[in-house]
């Protein structure tokens, strides 16, 4: 009896391992989906900190996605409204509902990230984008789940899409700023 | 052959009068919930607190809500306008329309039994995902009888509290 006991006892554990196995590789064809649509790399960037300025970061820097590290916020800060040029140097600050303020400064080609092993955010967060030139932008909104900021500002405005992250208002007048031309990566 | 065209005629007068068969008035459920009236400070506070992007005002949720700060409302009265984008325009009728609508329709039988007095509004889910008494993706948004709480309750049951909804657009 008790050795019959034993062997079910080791059916239901070997199961339940099973299923827990199992339950790491489900796939999600949701988030399959949102990955493939971001695209191939480019040929000339490698897959680096910069990499994909603009993209949704965290599509696949998260626990389901291939990217590794995992974020918990990341993007990409631009020029101006009109002009995709990175700005290196910003500094991002965001503040969460426990208080807990974390910065980023953005890379080359304008990217920042702050990982998910130093920092998993309280939403809602406020957010301030203090650009080299320009000054400090702190957004009108507060982010209340999503940590990729082009989730929320994705290329143009639009009624669904705030537009890009951009230090200042263009200058119809004025050229462009400069891209750093010593980036490992940049916009497409 | 003459016959043929004769109920193939008939066939198409009969389909086009079908066709022209309308819906009354009358025979249009219209959930009874807080009045419309009476929502604009509601959906003022809606917009604050639960529209963004990535919450209520993002696509695929049960629950809009249309606005400045969140999504626009494709087909709405400044569809054309250029600075129809989220973070452009002021927030339009049409868009307190559609979170309006959505608002009433999310619980409607439950939402008609609090605007008659039978059931409490803390009952609907619309009240219960901001205190977290609900799994709640967006966590807990206010507190039991904070002021947006109340502004809540009081438009479902029927007489908008517009200082508790003033107040609860200061809350962060």
């Amino acid at each position: 009896m008790s050795r019959r006991r034993s062997v079910f006892r080791s059916i239901f554990l070997s199961a339940l391992a099973g299923a827990s196995v199992a339950a790491c590789f489900i796939d999600s064809p949701t988030e399959d989906a949102e990955i493939e649509a971001l695209g191939p790399e480019l040929p000339d960037v490698a897959p680096s900190e910069f990499h994909r300025p603009g993209q949704p970061c965290t599509t696949c820097h998260d626990e389901y996605g291939p990217g590794n590290p995992v974020f918990s916020v990341g993007g990409t800060v631009f020029a101006t409204n009109v002009d995709k040029v990175p700005v290196e140097g910003a500094t991002v600050t965001l503040t969460d509902s426990r208080g807990e303020v974390r910065t980023a400064v953005t890379n080359c080609v304008g990217n920042f990230f702050i990982e998910d092993a130093t920092f998993r955010p309280v939403y809602p967060m406020g957010v301030t984008v203090d650009c080299p030139l320009t000054g400090p932008v702190a957004m009108q909104s507060l982010i209340n789940r999503e940590g990729s900021c082009a989730f929320c500002h994705a290329n143009q405005p639009s009624p669904t899409s705030a537009g890009w992250v951009y230090c200042a208002v263009a200058d119809p007048d004025a050229p462009p700023p400069p891209a750093n031309p010593n980036c490992p990566g940049r916009v497409p | 052959m003459s016959r043929a065209l004769a109920l193939g005629l008939f066939l198409m007068g009969a389909i086009a009068a079908v066709g022209c068969v309308t819906v009354e008035d009358e025979d249009v459920i219209r959930p009874n919930c807080g009045s419309r009236e009476q929502f604009e400070p509601v959906s003022v506070l809606l917009e604050n607190h639960c529209g963004s992007l990535d919450c209520h005002g993002g696509t695929g949720r049960a629950f809009a809500v249309f606005g400045r700060t969140g999504r626009r409302r494709l087909g709405s009265l400044d569809d054309r306008d250029p600075n129809y984008f989220t973070g452009g325009l002021p927030t339009n009728r049409h868009e307190i329309d559609g979170t309006f609508q959505s608002a009433c329709g999310l619980q409607p039988e439950l939402s008609d039994l609090v605007a008659r007095g039978v059931e409490p509004a803390t009952a609907l889910t619309m009240l219960r995902k901001p205190r977290l008494d609900e799994a709640h993706k967006g966590g807990r948004v206010w507190l039991p009888n904070s002021s947006a709480d109340l502004c809540l309750q009081s438009w479902f049951e029927g007489g908008t509290d517009f200082l508790a909804c003033e107040r609860g657009l200061e809350q962060p």
